[in-house]
């Protein structure tokens, strides 16, 4: 070809350089600059700005600044909440790890119903949840009043506080860290593990060396996804914390109620933000720097074994049911309070004490006669309708074109669409109500919508984004040779084809809108949706026994959702390709895999 | 030299230019970012050819397949598809149609309504339609499976709902695309036998991608040789076993021993092995000399060798017993291994490690460039 040709071909072919986003994109990138990021821009400006009784006077200054900094009560409450993070982190990311590496390499047998059972429990209310770790952890609580009807205690233990705000967040957060390490762990071949054995290396140094770098990816963004949550979480300290254990979150969502100090709250969340950031960063690079230890010490490992006298155990030892033993174990942690409360329900007594004397449904009755929870309930149902209606609207042709489309701003994109789930709950709220205020618009159902659909987005986006990564595009491509326009090809195959995972998305989405309150609580009217209506119940002097019928509800609603959606989708749920898997050879996962 | 890109002649005229085009590339090329894909390829094929694409993988093939289905946008160049011109025709509007190489099976449809996908798009009336399915299953005969889940059917039968989906069209072209690639090796010979079978029954113009070059002589009357984007040679089977243009080609299609030798104007000359032979070609400087292990012969250095042969003298290395033939590794002086082919008649024993005489016809003997 001549030259001059050539370059012309070059400057014509299909892929060129683009800089806009796709269109469809279009939609998203509007809903997160009204939801998120001119909220959080507004809101960041407020700290800026001097206060004054639940006011804003528009001058410019650094006093809030000035006041987190020197304030030790502001900058000693970071400091711990920062610390709690990390505490929650390092029980909850061990303790999803096992859970994880049990069910991928060590049990054959109930993978699928036992990942059911663990990814179900955080189906349940998260109110809920905290609620029920308080009706445990109280003086005179389940666990203090079964003790002592036992005889083994003679005065109630204190386990409110630090250890109950950890536990109730180890509760909460143990699935959702398990996600991420589990969805690392399936792209595992266990013939790697097999590999390594085989050439030489012991259970140690093959955990150090495969499989642990191989999971890497998931335990961090496990890390970030624990930490954020835990740090923002203002809920958890307030129900099962008691004295002492104030946290930077409530400290910020008081401004919003109590002091209305917008612009010391807007400074305490971005000094929040920037030192969690920086805490996230150092604590990246100290795994860095560690992780490369870890495999010097797998070398060091290997260079000594020869010499060391290996620990053997008993065959009888080592044939015991350790993993599911584990599982067990964690499926109780996660489910006994759940039950707990679902007792409690039907209990006649109204306080929250073991063994039940006596059966009811008064607080049943009770509750479907509250017009206020009735009233919540009707305006959850609405609510979640509409955001699984526009948060799919909008989130799956940006799923397609992220996935499908090259443009230079995709990883920016990328970046605000997660945004909502990595900043703090607390702050993504705040944001929100002070966009409103600066606009003096009244919060009211919109205000719940737009910043609902603002959360379930990275949900959508990245469930679908990783379906269609695994979608076989020679299916559609199938379809058009075959007749069909692009639009025909993507409603008769590829949306038929994704139809299971959208409509888990949907379900997802759904639940995550029934059950969310930590933005939620900041941005509702006078026509709140069902949690912050328990959370007002729950504030109340002496929890009334409705709560446990209402949380029953909560909690029992989203499980036969989620089961009904699994028997229905049975059929259907195989990947796109499992046909062409089957002519390759079905990867079998054997049993008995060596880590122990 | 003559090897070069978008030179190449019909090595054998005498194929299917009577027959009208179906498929008319000029001077296609494509790029994948600034790495070339296909470089101005032209190509001409009539109605009712069987013609295979071969070539190694990453050589373009799939590309050019894809580029004549639509799916690929090309760069330059014009494809015209039964006399009209589909260069930017979207795939669902051109009269072809194609069979993945994984099949890409609808796995929501079951095996009759993958293959009457196609019709139901088009609107076929019902009673047509399901005469022409019913007509396609019998042809690649899958009858009694037709409410059957594509997931639940074995790679074979996979495969043959992949051609009937696409057959059931009535395509003026059939691409295939390496589509007995996943099939292990005795169901891909007899796959290889019903697809020749199929083509004669329909009489339509299938083209036919792979990189395996013993199924391009079985499928095909007609083989195209690509390499990095370009086409290399394109005739008939046996002309390219006999005649290949290149060192390339040579060793691609079956197996070859090749001899490095100088040509000067009137002979060719291997230096090592001291051979000379006329030079009847036009061939200049580095050449390689081309002789298929069945043209040479195994004598134990005894006998004579008849007039006009050439031979050379060696060790032989290994013996091996392949039920109709024997194939002996033999080291020349300057320890080049030759690579003998005799039919297994007599079992006339040569020792390993004995001297043995390699005899050949100058006839032949390919010279090719470089």
């Amino acid at each position: 070809m001549p030259p001059n040709l050539r370059a012309l071909s070059l400057l014509n072919r299909s892929q060129r350089r683009s800089y806009l986003p796709p269109v469809a994109t279009y939609p998203s990138i509007g809903w997160l600059l009204a939801g998120l990021l001119i909220p959080v821009s507004v809101f960041f400006l407020f700290s800026f700005w001097e206060t004054g009784v639940f006011t804003l006077i528009r001058t410019w200054s650094l006093d809030q600044y000035r006041e987190v900094v020197t304030d030790d009560l502001y900058y000693g409450l970071i400091l711990r909440t920062l610390l709690l993070g990390l505490t929650v982190s390092a029980v909850v990311l061990p303790v999803a790890y096992l859970g994880a590496y049990v069910l991928r390499f060590i049990i054959s047998r109930g993978r699928r119903i036992i990942l059911f059972l663990i990814v179900a429990s955080a189906l349940a209310s998260y109110l809920v949840r905290i609620y029920a770790w308080k009706a445990i952890l109280t003086p005179a609580g389940i666990l203090n009043s079964a003790l002592d009807s036992l005889g083994l205690i003679s005065e109630p233990l204190t386990l409110l506080g630090r250890p109950g705000v950890t536990i109730a967040l180890t509760h909460i957060l143990v699935p959702i860290a398990m996600l991420p390490i589990a969805g690392a762990m399936e792209s595992v071949n266990p013939d790697l593990i097999r590999a390594s054995r085989d050439l030489g290396a012991g259970p140690v140094e093959t955990f150090l060396r495969v499989t642990l770098p191989l999971t890497a990816r998931g335990v961090l963004t496990a890390f970030v996804l624990t930490f954020v949550l835990a740090v923002g979480d203002y809920v958890t300290p307030q129900l099962v914390g008691g004295k002492g254990s104030l946290m930077i979150g409530r400290v910020i969502f008081d401004q919003f109620g109590i002091t209305g100090n917008y612009a010391l709250a807007s400074a305490l969340s971005f000094s929040l933000i920037v030192a969690a950031a920086a805490f996230i960063v150092g604590v990246l690079l100290c795994v860095r720097v560690l992780t490369g230890g870890a495999r010097r010490f797998g070398a060091a490992v290997t260079t000594t074994r020869s010499r060391r006298l290996r620990v053997v155990w008993p065959a009888w030892v080592r044939r015991l049911p350790w993993g599911h033993t584990y599982l067990l174990l964690l499926l109780l942690f996660l489910w006994v309070p759940l039950i707990l409360v679902l007792i409690l329900s039907f209990n006649q007594l109204p306080i929250a004490s073991l063994p039940i004397t006596g059966w009811t449904l008064d607080w049943y009755r009770e509750i479907f006669t509250d017009q206020t929870i009735r009233g919540g309930f009707g305006t959850s149902l609405k609510v979640a309708g509409l955001v699984v209606a526009i948060g799919l609207a909008i989130g799956l042709p940006t799923a397609f074109a992220v996935t499908r489309r090259r443009f230079v701003t995709k990883p920016a994109l990328m970046g605000a669409v997660v945004l909502p789930i990595a900043l703090p709950g607390v702050v993504v709220g705040f944001s929100i109500l002070a966009m409103f205020r600066f606009l003096e618009w009244i919060p009211s159902m919109r205000s719940i919508v737009l910043g609902q659909v603002t959360l379930v987005l990275p949900f959508v986006v990245l469930i679908v984004m990783a379906a269609l990564q695994n979608f076989n595009r020679n299916v559609e491509e199938a379809a058009r040779d075959l007749g069909c326009t692009y639009w025909g090809a993507l409603r008769r195959v590829t949306l038929r084809i994704l139809l299971p995972i959208i409509a888990g998305t949907a379900l997802i989405v759904f639940a995550i809108s029934m059950d969310e309150f930590v933005v939620t609580n900041f941005i509702v009217g006078t026509d709140p949706t069902l949690p912050p209506v328990i959370w007002s119940i729950m504030n109340r002097r002496g929890i009334p026994p409705t709560v446990n019928a209402v949380a029953s509800i909560l909690m029992v609603v989203p499980l036969i959702a989620a089961v009904v959606y699994m028997t229905l989708t049975r059929r259907t749920q195989r990947r796109p390709d499992a046909g062409m898997d089957r002519a390759l050879g079905e990867e079998e996962v054997e049993k008995g895999l060596p880590f122990a | 030299m003559a090897a070069g890109a978008g030179e190449h002649e019909r090595a054998d005229p005498s194929i299917g230019d009577s027959r009208p085009a179906a498929l008319v590339l000029n001077g296609v090329s494509k790029y994948f970012n600034e790495v070339c894909a296909l470089e101005s390829v032209d190509l001409q094929i009539s109605q009712g050819e069987f013609v295979t694409l071969l070539g190694p993988s990453g050589c373009g093939k799939t590309t050019l397949l894809r580029i004549v289905a639509g799916l690929d946008r090309l760069d330059t160049g014009v494809v015209e598809i039964s006399g009209h011109t589909s260069t930017s025709t979207p795939p669902e509007q051109r009269p072809v149609n194609y069979v993945f190489q994984h099949y890409a099976l609808f796995p929501h449809l079951d095996v009759a309504d993958n293959i009457r996908f196609g019709l139901k798009v088009a609107r076929t009336p019902r009673e047509e339609a399901a005469e022409r399915v019913g007509t396609a299953i019998s042809m690649v005969q899958l009858e009694g499976l037709e409410a059957r889940r594509v997931d639940q059917l074995s790679g074979g039968q996979q495969q043959r709902v992949a051609l009937a989906r696409a057959i059931v069209n009535r395509p003026d072209i059939l691409l295939l695309d390496e589509p007995l690639g996943a099939l292990d090796l005795k169901l891909r010979k007899e796959m290889q036998l019903e697809l020749r079978a199929l083509h004669r029954r329909l009489g339509g113009t299938f083209i036919y991608v792979t990189h395996d070059q013993e199924e391009a002589l079985v499928m095909s009357n007609r083989v195209v040789i690509m390499r990095s984007g370009r086409i290399v040679q394109d005739g008939t089977p046996q002309a390219i076993y006999r005649n290949p243009r290149n060192r390339f080609v040579a060793e691609f299609i079956g197996e070859t021993n090749l001899l490095a030798a100088q040509a000067t104007e009137t002979a060719i000359i291997v230096r090592n092995l001291d051979l000379r032979i006329p030079n009847e070609s036009n061939a200049t400087g580095d050449v390689s000399l081309s002789i298929r292990p069945e043209h040479l012969r195994l004598d134990d250095g005894a006998g004579t060798t008849e007039g006009g042969r050439l031979s050379v003298g060696g060790e032989l290395l290994d013996s091996i017993f392949l039920g109709s033939l024997y194939r002996h590794l033999v080291r020349l002086g300057d320890g080049t291994i030759l690579t003998v082919q005799e039919l297994a008649t007599d079992d006339r024993d040569h020792a390993i490690g004995s001297r043995v005489v390699v005899s050949w016809s100058p006839s032949d003997t390919a010279i090719l460039p470089g």
